[in-house]
């Protein structure tokens, strides 16, 4: 059989460019194929999503990514919303998170929040007795982590990271220094640092604390990239930045001069107009572009597999001209080993689609997200809201504990963008003012300059567990444009997660009367979800964290994927992700994926060992060489 | 259009007083303009020519400038709702469609769509001023910024 590349990807987002790098530059061939469009590889491309951003109405996640019929996303405006949207919601609850499918991925509109993991959230089964444990613990992935927060460009200081156990090796430092924390996290803090709150019956003590972020800062000339790691000038001391990307060889200047700090845009989601912001296509501008073809718009719809043994022959692939059009012609990509780096629903839809990796039964199961407590309030003084990254500061001393074996544990997201997220300030509180207040003129604007920079909003993010039961289907019935399939998603929160939103709420009333904030959370004001406990209503919405699907663990009776996200199933089939997750903790878990990413190129380019490199010719077609 | 000269300055100066800005920071939008066009386009320029003449008048009344606001322009079931979506379009960028009834009373124009009248007007929108901040996605104030106390700050 004809081998055309070494690898063959699947989605050109964190993950797929993180392989894609690592595996060129170790002198394999990579065909890259991506559902979307290649609108944002380009800086020109990049300014015409933000342009569609400024003139969205609504300014959800989405909204500079446009809508592409043949490459369907979900919708933050669809959810709950019966019959709406890409994902077929069957409930119990509606999933409340969306992504985004175009080159760059998710990560053209993720937060940047880049926390480690915990080491007891490896090990949850076996400490807790609750949820499932990691194949490895993360003493195995701590220097995957670091690559990692290389790659992606993490600013933070290893002492103010040092905390339920997480060690850094000695020496290491971020690449960067922190980003400076907003006033009002300031603020926050001095009321609230040392104060201590009651935790498996012993005093927890709690602090604002910096978050670490995937954005650009001041870099720090004690960091030393890994070993084979440098940057192309050799030196392997003082991080390099990389700043805003285009693949054009004039393009590679943007990196150099723009976006080289963050510089307060306030709009790291849906859209940073300079990359300051990591996103994916900054790692994929620096794979090895003679051996990398990316192929846009190219839609897999099929895993092919060899019936006898399971070893994969191929990708099945749809390949259209236009977003605007439903036409397409039906391809086949070939390799020796195949990455599924699509996204945690898109991976299980596919492998669902190809009636592949079914053994274990989990495929599909365990779907997961973090969903965010809601809690928003007027602090007694201006506190300038409105400013700075959208997060720079999170609670996280509570993310660890005994209490686990009973109740979810969370972090506690402070924002510094008022209630943009529960009730669309400052927007909506120009409409009410108006609308409803009556006010015009110097009283209008008086009123608005005394709330808009007093507003503060909490976001508590509780653990949700693998629970079987929340799954991602397939349904004939369910179809796209192009005749792929729609997502059908079941879903719940058990008692155990809406447990720790009970703690988080009651956390909340305490921090509210520690600051004398005035609670303004209001079912009223808001679009969020909702759903009552115990008498208790809480509002809430998803992160974006999408995790479990193609569940990794020891075993192909119990798990889809072993501990270098290869499917037990099929030996040169690996699906990689957040998918892969057993457990998610309480940690945005973009970091995570990338660790793992990093361990599972090693796989692969150890498998390929075995192999002279590939031609990696390119067949016909669109083809673009970052 | 010479003729339009006259009626951009009543404009822009019933924005003044709608709006709680002044005419140095509203000419600085560089929205005005078309603002007065976004209007005009919505609403008609019957009601458009009648909301400028009321408020010449209302201007140049005497007595209390807010009570005559308030009784007839705002208080006014044809111009109330005009003159509050002049607001909101100052403050936010965008244009929001009039209510059923307005419609149903005074008429539909196929320019009254909710809509964010351009990218620029968004970053011009006056809530962000108010708010003593800066569109989110625009007008970057630097790095670490935002770590110093807002203006106002009593810390």
């Amino acid at each position: 059989m004809m081998e055309d590349y070494d690898v063959v990807i699947v989605g050109a987002g964190i993950a797929g460019a993180i392989l894609a790098k690592v595996l060129t530059q170790g002198g394999r061939s990579v065909l890259l194929l991506e559902a979307g469009t290649a609108t944002a590889m380009t800086w020109d491309g990049y300014l015409s999503n933000l342009n569609s951003f400024y003139t969205a109405l609504a300014k959800v996640p989405e909204s500079p990514y446009p809508y592409n019929p043949d490459a369907p996303q979900p919708d933050v405006l669809a959810i709950g919303i019966p019959g709406s949207g890409y994902f077929v919601q069957d409930g119990p609850v509606a999933y409340g998170s969306t992504y985004t499918r175009t080159a760059g991925g998710t990560t053209l509109h993720w937060l940047g929040t880049c926390l480690r993991m915990l080491p007891e959230d490896f090990e949850l089964r076996s400490r807790f007795g609750v949820g499932r444990d990691w194949p490895f613990a993360y003493g195995d992935l701590r220097d995957d982590y670091g690559l990692a927060e290389m790659e992606i460009g993490v600013a933070a200081e290893v002492e103010e990271q040092e905390y339920l156990g997480i060690t850094f090796p000695k020496g290491y430092v971020y690449p960067m220094h922190k980003i400076p924390q907003s006033w009002s996290d300031q603020v926050l803090g001095q009321v609230i640092d040392g104060r201590s709150v009651d935790l498996d019956g012993r005093p927890r003590e709690l602090k604002v604390r910096s978050t670490p972020q995937g954005r650009n800062s001041i870099p720090n000339a004690n960091y030393r990239y890994p070993k084979g790691r440098e940057p192309r000038d050799g030196q392997d001391r003082g991080y390099r930045p990389v700043g805003a990307v285009d693949p054009r060889p004039r393009g590679q200047d943007l990196a150099r001069d723009l976006g080289q700090r963050c510089a307060g845009n306030s709009a790291c989601v849906p859209i940073c107009p300079i990359q300051a912001k990591y996103n994916a296509l900054k790692t994929l501008v620096h794979a090895d572009g003679d051996r990398l073809t990316v192929r846009t718009q190219a839609v897999a719809s099929r895993v092919l597999a060899d019936p006898a043994g399971g070893r994969i022959l191929g990708i099945e692939y749809k390949a259209y001209e236009s977003p605007n059009s439903p036409a397409y012609t039906t391809q086949v990509a070939r390799g020796r080993v195949y990455v599924l780096a699509a996204h945690a629903v898109e991976n299980a839809k596919l492998l669902l689609a190809s009636n592949l990796a079914g053994t274990s039964g989990q495929l599909g199961r365990n779907l997961m997200d973090h969903p965010v407590l809601l809690r928003w309030g007027l602090m007694p003084e201006p506190v300038g809201s409105f400013r700075g990254p959208l997060s720079t500061s999170g609670i996280e001393d509570l993310r660890g504990g005994e209490f686990r074996a009973a109740r979810a544990a969370f972090r506690v997201e402070v924002g510094n963008d008022g209630w943009t997220w529960p009730t669309g300030s400052p927007e909506s509180e120009v409409l009410q003012a108006v609308g409803q207040g009556n006010l015009f003129g110097s009283r209008l604007r008086a009123q608005l300059r005394e709330t808009l920079s007093r507003q503060i909003r909490l976001g508590f993010l509780v653990e949700q567990l693998p629970d079987p039961a929340n799954r991602v289907t397939i349904d004939p019935q369910y179809r796209d444009a192009i005749g792929n399939f729609r997502p059908v998603i079941q879903y719940g929160l058990s008692d155990y997660t809406l447990a720790g939103m009970g703690a988080g709420t009651m956390l909340a009333e305490r921090l509210f009367q520690w600051l004398g904030m005035a609670d303004r959370t209001n079912a009223a004001q808001s679009l969020l979800s909702q759903i009552t406990w115990r008498n208790q209503l809480f509002l809430w919405g998803g992160a974006g964290h999408f995790a479990g699907t193609h569940v990794m663990g020891s075993t192909p009776a119990s798990s889809v994927v072993d501990s270098w996200q290869r499917c037990w199933d099929h030996e040169n089939l690996f699906a990689v992700g957040c998918g892969s997750f057993p457990t998610m903790g309480t940690s945005n878990p973009t970091l995570t994926l990338a660790a793992t990413t990093f361990r599972t190129a090693r796989a692969i380019l150890k498998d390929l060992e075995a192999y002279a490199p590939a031609s990696g010719s390119a067949p016909t077609g669109e083809e673009r060489r970052p | 259009m010479a003729d339009e000269a006259p009626d951009l300055r009543t404009f822009i100066d019933l924005s003044v007083v709608l709006t709680g800005f002044s005419e140095v920071e509203l000419l600085g939008t560089g929205m005005a303009a078309l603002y007065y066009g976004t209007v005009r386009g919505a609403v008609g320029e019957g009601v458009m020519g009648d909301l400028l003449a009321t408020f010449r008048a209302v201007s140049h009344g005497g007595g209390d400038l807010e009570t005559a606001m308030r009784t007839r322009i705002l208080g006014d079931p044809r111009l109330g709702q005009v003159a509050r979506n002049l607001i909101t379009l100052w403050y936010v960028g965008n244009w929001y469609e009039m209510s059923q009834l307005w419609r149903d009373a005074y008429g539909i124009s196929p320019s009254d769509v909710t809509r964010v009248v351009s990218a620029e007007s968004y970053q011009q929108g006056l809530m962000w001023a108010a708010g003593e901040t800066h569109p989110q996605g625009a007008h970057q104030p630097g790095f670490g910024t935002w770590a110093l106390p807002p203006a106002r700050s009593s810390s």
